[in-house]
């Protein structure tokens, strides 16, 4: 086992430490100073961690995988210890998903960085925003590279403040106070469930080790997904209401995931979430943070599967929420709304392939990272390529805009690029990511969900399609449409870069790399019939938009909408659901439980707080009134408390 | 050899004292770089000889793992204060009136006394005992009064009649314990002794001079003066170095008087110990002057020091000694804002800090964080090391001292931040402008700030502290 690791691998701490020290200069020092500078430097500094991310990526590479992959941590520390198997430590784990996290996440935020330095020129928060910019990097890199769940919890909540400060940028417009708290209070929300699942696995996981011995850590990823361990952990019985207590776990932690992902019902908070400024949609809630539960899930994977009911519960909602997302984004008008119910239904898309995984046919795990690998790529092209349009004509409604093929060519080339891959055209990468889900969920026999899952793909290429030709073809229907200009080389260069990757990323033999367990049986390549119908279902799509929509006009499609009637607004209105939880939150839980509560709060327990404010204040100033200043009371003091202690060490003596 | 650091500490007293009698006025400001260096010089002998152990003068001088920490602890308080006061001795900053005269005295007296408590952490038997803790307490009388105000005269006056009562209860402890055991050396005296009421007599005498040092309620009394009216800088050394002495102090009562007979203690320990951290947080609420403010802040930090003591000294020795490494470097940041800021504007109170962090935002920052540690947010050393103590006294049973400190370090936040209140939320006033820091001044707040931050991010000082001191008293005593 002993390699000798290479510089990377031995310094793996740096991956966590250069965006943190450049968001503590930046934030600290130069942020006040020279706003300019700050971006810049914000921006080297995350360029420098991709560098290193690749170095890593390359040293573990070549250690070899022959026989499957290594899990490494070659940095970790123990910070406080409450005892013996129960230690907070900080680290950094290396295996195929953390490494590919990684590479993923630095990739797209120093282009995100790069754009940015184009795309909020001139604002007035400029500094700001990159320092959060930062520390969001930070933050996701330290989650990514967690190896143990506690760890991943603090990284958790600080990617969703970071999230928080960067939707509500902002902050003088209301709708984006609005949507950071909408934000943040749905994913806290969930988060009380990971909250309740981690203190629920550390329990038990913390007997379990015990009664092993050695140096085992209850919150460690290695020990809780060791083979004993898990059966030992499914072996506890049931919990609450005849749900095993493992199954419970999971699914409180995949409660957090869920939030953090957007699966429904959670997902009202990511539309919202575009309120913030677009290249931070691309990062945030298109290519990182949202994916934060995917990949959750696939940490614990081997937990997930042992329990099985919590995984067929990770399909099913994932499979819903796919179809839910893609049916709502065939009849939104804000481009980057469209691209949110997207990304919401691409989620739906790698959390089921995730639930239609198992320890026999494990290529559904593969399939989802893989998904996540591409999606991040053409997803965050689309929405930075959304940002050069909406820089360009000042709006996000798609009917203010058309007959941009022409003012924005290489905007144009490039948001063609990411159409094709994210509807699963040959050769680009959405392809060979979504054929390989659909084959993992028709190979595991889940063949309702796999033919949702063609109906999705279907769907996909349709609303994509539809954003473009309105967007790009056609006639200008505004001034501003007519009088647009191509963005600057400074956010050009991402988009292009990025089309790069949207094309070449389906090409990587990702099986030989992720994958669960050892060399599997399972013929990794190309299905020819599910290819077919996975394209065929694309092209359609494409079709489909193509006669409804080439003029970039609206005509054509009114009909149908009109001929649905009640079915075409009920989507239209995001089947009502964040009045049906306005609804119920205002209704129902303000009037019934929180008015009661608040009542008791404000009089009970406010007149407690006061109470105890009021004794301390009387206490201390009693106190301080024996300090009357002369020497003969402080001598006398002196004394007394010489003969009180002389009595209580008398009296107690034991 | 063994005695190397404090003859360096002596030999850069009587070193300044013939500069400053040779060197004219415009000289004069390099003394404190004469006296930082021979701090310097002398923590360099420490860290050099600190794994050693042995003794000199037949036993009556002695160092081992825990008298090299106490050294290094006492010689890095007091390079800080040194370089804390530098501003305030330099005279060509100030708001008129707050700078001091007579710097060279000023560094020679503070040596001595330095020196003094180094001494104190090596001795073996009562008389080099009490001979280091009046060298390590007559100077700070002087110290004290420095300033010659009214207040300032009021606080050394103060200081030395409850000295003098102190000393003299701690002396008569001393002479009964000797009377019972007929022993000079700590280690020998509790090993013949029986415990009976004379020996509880002499050893609550002992204990109330003990508890002047570390400030343990009822025996507290002095502090809020003291403070309020010393020198800033003075003040400063006060809560940081005199609190350590007194806590070397309580380890020789403790572990080496008592020794066999100290497990009868735990309850009353953990009596003062409750007393100390409440009363001490409960009058710092309503303080106004910000000095008074962390008399009484300081007073409920030995509260939380004292805990310690309630477990095993493998336990207790490195916690204890961690905790008062990070309260030194923690508490002198926030006396160095103090200091900088009664330097430039000669005000005192809380309110005057309003708008800090609009004028000198990385100043009112260093304060924050400070304030925090002291408070034990997490992940600063604060946090870290009162975990520690905690755990300690949880260990022992003693949930219900731990549940009270619980609520106390609330306490002790609630007024913690009532000044980063006034520093971050309340306007800063009209005309107000950025104060100028001088380089001495940002380089012992950076280095005290950083410290406060990176002692509890990383194990490592932790771990160092606990591993040389493991082993601490194993096979003579317990």
């Amino acid at each position: 086992m002993e390699h000798e690791l290479g510089f990377a691998l031995r310094n793996a701490w740096l991956i966590l430490a250069i965006p943190f020290f450049s968001f503590l200069v930046v934030g600290l020092f130069i942020r006040p100073r020279a706003p300019k500078l700050a971006g810049i430097v914000a921006t080297l500094a995350v360029f420098a961690s991709a560098g290193f991310a690749y170095a890593l990526a390359v040293e573990y590479l070549s250690l070899g995988g022959h026989d499957g992959w290594k899990t490494i941590v070659p940095w970790s520390f123990e910070w406080l210890r409450f005892q013996e198997h129960l230690a907070v430590h900080i680290g950094v784990i290396v295996d195929p998903i953390s490494v590919l996290l990684m590479v993923v996440v630095t990739t797209v935020s120093s282009l995100v960085h790069l754009y940015s330095l184009g795309y909020m020129h001139g604002e007035a928060g400029f500094g700001r925003y990159f320092t959060w910019l930062n520390l969001f990097t930070f933050s996701m890199l330290a989650l990514v590279t967690a190896p143990n769940i506690l760890q991943m919890y603090v990284a958790w909540e600080l990617v969703g403040a970071s999230s928080f400060c960067l939707i509500g940028y902002y902050f003088e417009k209301p709708s984006a106070v609005e949507a950071s708290k909408k934000a943040f209070i749905v994913t806290r929300f969930a988060d009380l469930g990971f909250l309740l699942g981690v203190l629920i696995l550390g329990y038990f996981g913390y007997q379990i080790a015990s009664e092993a011995g050695g140096s085992a850590q209850a919150f460690d990823f290695l020990f809780l997904t060791n083979p004993e361990v898990m059966g030992k952990f499914s072996a506890l019985g049931a919990g609450l209401f005849g749900i095993p207590l493992l199954t419970l776990a999971l699914l409180l932690v995949y409660m957090g995931g869920a939030g953090k992902s957007a699966m429904f019902p959670l997902h009202i908070w990511l539309p919202d979430a575009m309120e913030g400024p677009t290249p931070v949609s691309a990062l945030i809630h298109a290519a990182t943070m949202v994916v934060a539960g995917v990949y959750l899930v696939a940490r614990l994977f081997p937990l997930f599967a042992t329990s099985g009911d919590a995984l067929l519960v990770v399909a099913y909602i994932g499979a819903f929420t796919s179809v839910f997302a893609a049916v709502i984004a065939c009849t939104q008008d804000d481009i980057k709304r469209v691209l949110a119910y997207s990304t919401l239904s691409q989620l739906g898309y790698m959390m089921f392939a995730l639930g239609v995984a198992s320890f026999e046919h494990p290529l559904g795990y593969t399939a989802s990272m893989f998904h996540l690998f591409t999606h991040a790529f053409f997803k965050a092209l689309l929405f930075l390529g959304a940002g050069s349009v909406i820089h360009a004509v000042h709006s996000n409604e798609i009917w203010k805009m058309g007959g941009l093929k022409a003012k924005m060519p290489v905007t144009h080339a490039t948001f063609a690029i990411a159409t094709l891959a994210i509807a699963g055209i040959w050769p680009f990468a959405g392809f060979f990511s979504k054929d390989e889900i659909l084959a993992a969920a028709l190979g595991s026999g889940h063949t309702g969900i796999f033919t949702l899952g063609l109906m999705v793909a279907g769907l996909t290429a349709f609303y994509m399609s539809r954003i473009y030709f309105v967007t790009f073809w056609g006639k200008a229907k505004t001034e501003h449409a007519s009088h647009a200009h191509e963005s600057p080389w400074i956010m050009l260069i991402p988009l292009v870069i990025l089309a790069v990757l949207s094309i070449g990323a389906g090409f990587v033999p990702f099986g030989e790399f992720v994958r669960f367990g050892a060399a599997h049986g399972e013929a990794h390549g190309i299905n020819p019939m599910i290819a077919a119908a996975g394209t065929l279902a694309g092209v359609l799509g494409i079709g489909f938009a193509w006669l409804l929509y080439r003029d970039g006009l609206a005509e054509r499609s009114g009909v149908i909408a009109r001929a649905l009637g009640g079915g075409y607004r009920l989507i239209r209105n995001k089947f009502y659901f964040d009045e049906l939880y306005l609804f119920v939150t205002h209704k129902i839980i303000f009037r019934l439980v929180a008015a009661p509560i608040a009542w008791f709060d404000r009089h009970v327990v406010d007149g407690g707080v006061n109470l105890s404010g009021w004794s301390a204040r009387v206490f201390g100033s009693a106190v301080s009134y024996l300090q009357t200043g002369q020497v003969q009371t402080y001598g006398s003091w002196f004394v007394g408390g010489a003969v009180l202690l002389l009595f209580s060490l008398w009296m107690l003596r034991a | 050899m063994l005695m190397l650091p404090e003859l360096i500490v002596i030999g850069t007293a009587f070193l300044l004292l013939t500069l400053d009698l040779i060197w004219s006025d415009r000289q004069r400001p390099a003394l404190a770089l004469v006296g930082l260096s021979g701090v310097g010089a002398a923590i360099a002998a420490t860290l050099t000889l600190m794994p050693q152990s042995g003794e000199l003068f037949g036993g009556r001088f002695a160092v081992d793992a825990v008298a090299w920490w106490f050294k290094l602890l006492f010689l890095i308080a007091g390079g800080l204060t040194i370089a804390l006061s530098m501003d305030m001795l330099d005279g060509r900053i100030g708001a008129g009136g707050t700078q001091l005269g007579s710097r060279g005295e000023y560094y020679v007296v503070m040596l001595f006394n330095l020196a003094g408590m180094m001494y104190m952490a090596s001795a073996r038997d009562l008389v080099s005992l009490y001979v280091s803790l009046e060298l390590a307490t007559i100077p700070l009388f002087v110290l004290a009064a420095w300033k010659r105000d009214a207040q300032s005269t009021e606080a050394g006056l103060k200081y030395v009649i409850l000295g003098a009562l102190a000393s003299a209860l701690f002396l008569y402890g001393m002479g009964i314990l000797y009377g019972l055991s007929g022993e000079m050396r700590l280690e020998a005296m509790g090993k013949a002794m029986q415990a009976g009421p004379a020996f509880w007599l002499g050893v609550a005498m002992l204990a109330a001079g003990v508890g002047f040092k570390l400030t343990l309620v009822p025996f507290h009394m002095w502090a809020a003066e003291v403070y309020q009216g010393a020198p800033a800088p003075v003040t400063a050394y006060l809560s940081v170095a005199s609190k350590g002495a007194g806590l070397a102090l309580m380890f020789h009562v403790f572990y080496r008087v008592l020794g066999p007979l100290a497990g009868h203690w735990d309850l009353a320990l953990a009596i003062f110990a409750s007393l100390t951290m409440t009363v001490g947080n409960f009058a710092a609420i309503v303080q106004k002057n910000i000095k008074r403010f962390m008399a009484f802040s300081a007073i409920s930090q030995a509260g939380y020091l004292l805990l310690g003591f309630l477990g095993k000294p493998g336990d207790g020795v490195p916690a204890m000694l961690f905790y008062l490494l990070v309260y030194i470097v923690t508490n002198l940041a926030v006396f160095g804002v103090i200091i900088w800021y009664s330097n430039h504007t000669g005000r005192e109170r809380i309110e005057d800090y309003r708008g800090l962090s609009r004028t000198n935002p990385l100043v009112a920052l260093a304060m924050m964080i400070a304030l925090f540690g002291l408070a034990g947010i997490p992940p600063l050393s604060g946090f870290v090391g009162k975990f520690f103590l905690f755990s300690i006294a949880a260990k022992a049973g003693f949930h219900w001292l731990v549940a009270l400190a619980a609520v106390n370090s609330t306490v002790s936040l609630y007024y913690y931040l009532r000044v980063v209140r006034q520093m971050y939320i309340e306007p800063a006033e009209a005309g107000d402008s950025a104060l100028r820091v001088t380089p001495a001044m940002t380089g012992a707040l950076a280095v005290t700030v950083l410290a406060s931050v990176i002692l509890g991010v990383i194990p490592y000082f932790y771990e160092t502290v606990s591993a040389q001191t493991a082993g601490w008293l194993q096979g003579t005593l317990w």
